[in-house]
């Protein structure tokens, strides 16, 4: 070896490894897949909707058939365990006040519950259950503004509005475990769990719309003036005002915001519907009623 | 939220040290290697005179390195399009770099002036599953001739 001249020359720099930038590496890879999947997740969720909305009513129903409803809202804290049946006749009875002129689908049916919770509330979920809190009722003093927030639930089943915002949720988790590439334990969570997730539907600001339009025209029809929906949207505007300074919103507002939005869309309704906004309000006659001028009491 | 924040953080720590580090490792590197670079190395398993050849030991050089978040972060987004790992490349290059330059050093202090029959082993510590970040052992080894006695 001695009489050999060898060597090792040095190998040239950035053949094994990329003399490239990684920050460039990240911001490419970032935004070339976030726009991917941003992409993916517009597409299916625009067909989940579509096809959520196609699921026959009497599939919704039996989906729930299993579950204790009631049971569902007090394992969530919403509701708690007693006798309500007076305080659920009678919001039931409003509600069917209201169905013959919301005209539901054959087969459709509502299912009115009550919790003596002080949260400001109210909210449709799937199966046609509706849950309304004390604190909602409390606030009001006429029938015609409960039969507004009524119309406007009704509205949301009669629009399928839970079982789109189910199917959207299931679609979104199941493409964020197939990403993860988890064995789709969150995904599975929710469709099997997909019990508790009732009260977590959110449905988007056309859909509060579209359902606010449904109720307008229910109140027009059965009252003969949305003089309860004016009167609620006023008072929310007027509430949303004064809370928008507090760090802690009330529950309704933080589900259904833009109340000044939503009022004047009611009045362009009624203006060229020729709905009177102002007519007499029939008393709230619900049983054990403390009105309250809205509740200082905040629910998380 | 939180989460976001949290991997935010993560991604700016795993980056600011890591590329610190990855820095100043090939600088070391750099300078070491023009350093040693009297001691040839040969993957051949015999010289190719070895009737003159004095020496015979076994040397070698080991290292574990550690991946970052940030490294670990950008493999993992890269495993979703494929191509080229490039940030793990260079975690890999650093590791067999500075194992062959443990070699190289154990190699100057017994007196020998090349090694013969170098071989590598790679092997993982850690996947990096599940969280976790990954990490590389790399161990070289070989037979060093030169002008001494071998222990």
């Amino acid at each position: 070896m001695r009489n050999v001249k060898y060597e090792n020359p040095p190998i040239e720099e950035g053949i094994n490894y990329s003399q490239e930038h990684p920050l460039k590496e990240f911001a490419q890879l970032l935004l070339g897949i976030g726009i991917l999947i941003a992409l993916v997740l517009l597409v299916l969720n625009f067909f989940a909707g579509a096809l959520a909305k196609r699921i026959p009513f009497e599939y919704e129903q039996a989906m729930l058939s299993s579950v204790d409803i009631k049971q569902i809202f007090e394992d969530e804290e919403l509701s708690e365990a007693g006798d309500y049946s007076t305080q659920e006749n009678y919001l039931q009875a409003i509600a069917d006040k209201l169905i013959p002129a919301m005209g539901l689908p054959e087969g459709m049916a509502v299912q009115v519950h009550y919790s003596a919770s002080d949260t400001v509330n109210a909210f449709a979920t799937l199966g046609g259950n509706m849950l309304f809190f004390k604190g909602l009722i409390d606030a009001m003093d006429s029938e015609d503004e409960l039969a507004a927030v009524m119309g406007h639930e009704i509205a949301h089943i009669k629009l399928r509005h839970p079982i789109v915002a189910l199917g959207k949720g299931l679609t979104i988790a199941t493409l964020a475990a197939s990403i993860s590439g988890s064995s789709g334990s969150s995904a599975g969570n929710l469709l099997l769990g997909s019990s508790a997730q009732l009260s977590m539907l959110k449905f988007s600001r056309e859909q509060e719309a579209a359902a606010d339009a449904e109720s307008a025209l229910a109140l027009a029809q059965v009252y003969g003036h949305i003089g309860g929906a004016d009167l609620l949207f006023q008072h929310f505007s007027e509430i949303e005002g004064e809370q928008k300074t507090k760090p802690a919103v009330m529950e309704m507002f933080r589900s259904h915001p833009y109340s000044e939005d939503r009022w004047q869309n009611l009045q362009q309704l009624a203006l060229h519907n020729g709905w009177s906004t102002s007519g007499s309000l029939q008393k709230l006659a619900f049983p054990e009623h403390q009105p309250t001028k809205y509740p200082p009491k905040e629910h998380d | 939220m939180w989460e976001i924040a949290i991997v935010v953080v993560l991604l700016c720590l795993g980056y600011g040290f890591g590329s610190y580090r990855e820095k100043k490792h090939y600088q070391s590197i750099y300078a070491r290697e023009a350093e040693l670079k009297n001691i040839l190395v040969f993957d051949t398993a015999r010289s190719p005179a070895p009737e003159s050849e004095t020496g015979g030991q076994l040397v070698l050089g080991n290292v574990v390195i550690s991946s970052d978040y940030f490294k670990t972060f950008v493999a993992g987004l890269r495993m979703l399009v494929g191509g080229r790992l490039t940030s793990y490349e260079s975690l890999l290059d650093r590791g067999r770099r500075e194992a062959v330059l443990r070699m190289k050093a154990e190699a100057r202090e017994l007196g020998a002036d090349s090694i013969f029959n170098v071989k590598f082993e790679t092997s993982s510590i850690s996947k990096g599953g599940n969280d976790t970040l990954g990490s590389i052992e790399v161990l070289v080894y070989g037979t060093a001739l030169g002008n001494f006695q071998a222990a």
